[in-house]
């Protein structure tokens, strides 16, 4: 089946190989949403498995992620219309902190699992966090930090959404080295340790739509 | 082992000799910018572009806690900035990385390694280890040079998302880049000896088991930390990899001269049994987390269990997994160091 072999080539990392195998998808009018899902998506998620077992590590995650935004990039002319997201995420690196290896392979896990992303960057304002919120009407907020002075930054947005009324409707969930459950709780957030404990939360969370 | 000899304490501590007690010093880098820049009101850039400046931080902080080692580096972008990589420089803590040096292939083909004497903040380093070879180490302090390890100034210079794409797809790239690296890390680390310090650490956390796997710890990481051991001009070497290193003891183990292995997230007892006879000191690992947010109970109680899985057998100095953060209440560092004087009692 072609959207396992498109899948297993996200595994191993073989851009060349997916995005042969996306021109042939595309080729033969085979249902793109599906060839995402079944193939691309279950692919990454696949990656996140063996991270989680440390049989990959983030060389391996980030050739994966070359190969699945190689064959993406195949598909996007052909994808008529958006597809339907799971929920809108809001996210970035606190101010204060730049490290965002551990963001941006959230990110496209987030993408590649089927939500929308905002992605503010790096050393992002607190303020612009609430805004993005606002603009987006973003149902889940993901903070990450690697260092601990800047988890004050954490906080100072979680004040902030609480003062604008938004905190009530909106998951915001933490990570980054720096963070934990105990910091999570103080604050009002969900600690997520990795990637794929992000997914499967998030999953829980929207898997019978946006309510 | 006659870095160690100065300080009886220190030694006797390490060999579990009946009465002494075991060593104890969290690692403390950037903490001293931010303590001596709330002391002085230098702000922190002043500090870090000043190597006179970086050694009376490290001996302000050794002095307040009573610690008996201090070390010349401070944050892990010197190799990186020497090569052109851009930091961003904070008003009170240490400066952050935020652009590569290089971001071509083609640029890393051409790449040749640095001049100590010149680029970037390397002369200010090697200033820092004079200072302290004429003003510290006369009293049986722990005088470190140090300059982060060739993976992780790898990272900085090329980015670690590129660094470690092309570990896979362009592994001959790789070791270019990581020959020049290696290259200035040994005569920037010879310079700091010549200046005065006793002996080497080498920060190396972007070849951790959290980041790359053992296999390519051992491809990429092990024969250049081999090469500045041997070409280094220092008795001894302190490698800290925070971060996962559970499955790198056994490879650490064989670089020679590593005579103290830092470690961040790993089980103390399970490493000492690979470890085994190997004259190789455990330094760890209280979480930086526990010290900068936890109660002084909560330290107390993490040092504690350091204590039962490392201490037996000695070879083991009580620590931090990591650079303690900016911000550490001084009463969580005070209980560390009390901690091990009252519970890490060798009989």
């Amino acid at each position: 089946m072609i959207f396992d072999e498109i899948a297993e080539a996200v595994v191993q990392g073989d851009a060349e190989k997916a995005v042969m195998l996306a021109k042939k998808i595309v080729e033969e009018k085979l249902d793109l949403n599906e060839a995402i899902i079944n193939g691309l998506n279950k692919g990454m998620r696949k990656v996140g498995e063996l991270y989680e077992k440390r049989e990959y590590f983030l060389p391996e995650i980030i050739v994966a992620a070359d190969a699945l935004y190689e064959a993406l990039e195949i598909f996007k002319p052909h994808l008529l219309t958006d597809r339907e997201h799971k929920a809108t995420v809001v996210c970035g690196v606190v101010r204060g902190d730049i490290h965002d290896i551990g963001k941006n392979i959230v990110k496209l896990f987030l993408e590649a699992s089927g939500y929308k992303v905002i992605d503010l960057g790096r050393n992002v304002q607190s303020e612009l966090f609430v805004e993005a919120v606002k603009e987006h009407d973003a149902n889940v907020l993901a903070l990450s930090t690697l260092m601990s002075p800047t988890l004050d930054s954490m906080r100072e947005v979680l004040d902030l959404l609480e003062k604008e009324g938004l905190s009530d409707k909106l998951i915001v969930i933490i990570g980054g080295a720096a963070t934990d459950e105990k910091f999570a709780k103080e604050i009002g957030a969900i600690y997520l340790e990795d990637a794929n404990a992000a997914i499967k939360y998030l999953n829980a969370q929207f898997s019978g739509g946006i309510t | 082992m006659e870095l160690l000899q100065k300080n009886a304490d220190i030694l006797d501590g390490l060999m579990a000799k009946p009465g002494s007690t075991v060593p104890t010093f969290p690692i403390i880098l950037g903490y001293s910018i931010n303590e001596y820049h709330k002391h002085t009101g230098i702000p922190a850039p002043q500090i870090m572009k000043d190597g006179k400046k970086i050694a009376e931080a490290q001996i302000y902080v050794a002095h307040r806690f009573n610690i008996p080692f201090v070390i010349t580096i401070i944050d892990l972008n010197v190799i990186g900035e020497a090569f052109g990589a851009t930091l961003t420089y904070l008003p009170d803590v240490i400066p952050v990385h935020e652009t590569p040096a290089i971001e071509d292939l083609e640029g890393i083909d051409k790449i040749e390694p640095k001049d100590p004497a010149k680029d970037g903040r390397m002369p200010q380093v090697i200033k820092a280890a004079k200072v302290f070879g004429q003003s510290f180490s006369s009293e049986g302090e722990l005088c470190f040079g140090g300059c982060e390890g060739p993976i992780t100034a790898a990272g900085s210079v090329w980015g670690v998302e590129n660094l470690m794409r092309n570990m896979i797809k362009n592994p001959d790239l790789v070791h270019k880049l990581l020959e020049a690296c290696t290259d200035t890390i040994i005569d920037f680390c010879n310079a700091q000896i010549e200046a005065g310090v006793q002996a080497i650490g080498l920060a190396e956390p972007t070849a951790s088991s959290t980041c790359i796997s053992p296999q390519f710890f051992k491809e990429f990481a092990f024969p250049y930390l081999k090469k500045i051991t041997r070409k280094v001009n220092s008795p001894a070497f302190l490698l800290h990899i925070c971060g996962e290193s559970q499955n790198l003891v056994k490879l650490v183990s064989k670089i020679p001269n590593i005579l103290i292995f830092s470690v961040d997230q790993i089980n103390l007892r399970v490493a000492k049994e690979v470890i085994g006879k190997k004259f190789l000191i455990l330094l760890g690992n209280v979480s930086t987390g526990i010290m900068r947010r936890g109660t002084p109970a909560e330290v107390e109680a993490a040092a504690k269990e350091c204590l039962k899985e490392g201490a037996p057998g000695g070879k083991f100095i009580l620590s931090t997994g990591c650079d303690i953060a900016p911000g550490t209440p001084p009463e969580n560092i005070d209980m560390l160091l009390r901690v091990g004087k009252r519970f890490g009692k060798y009989g």
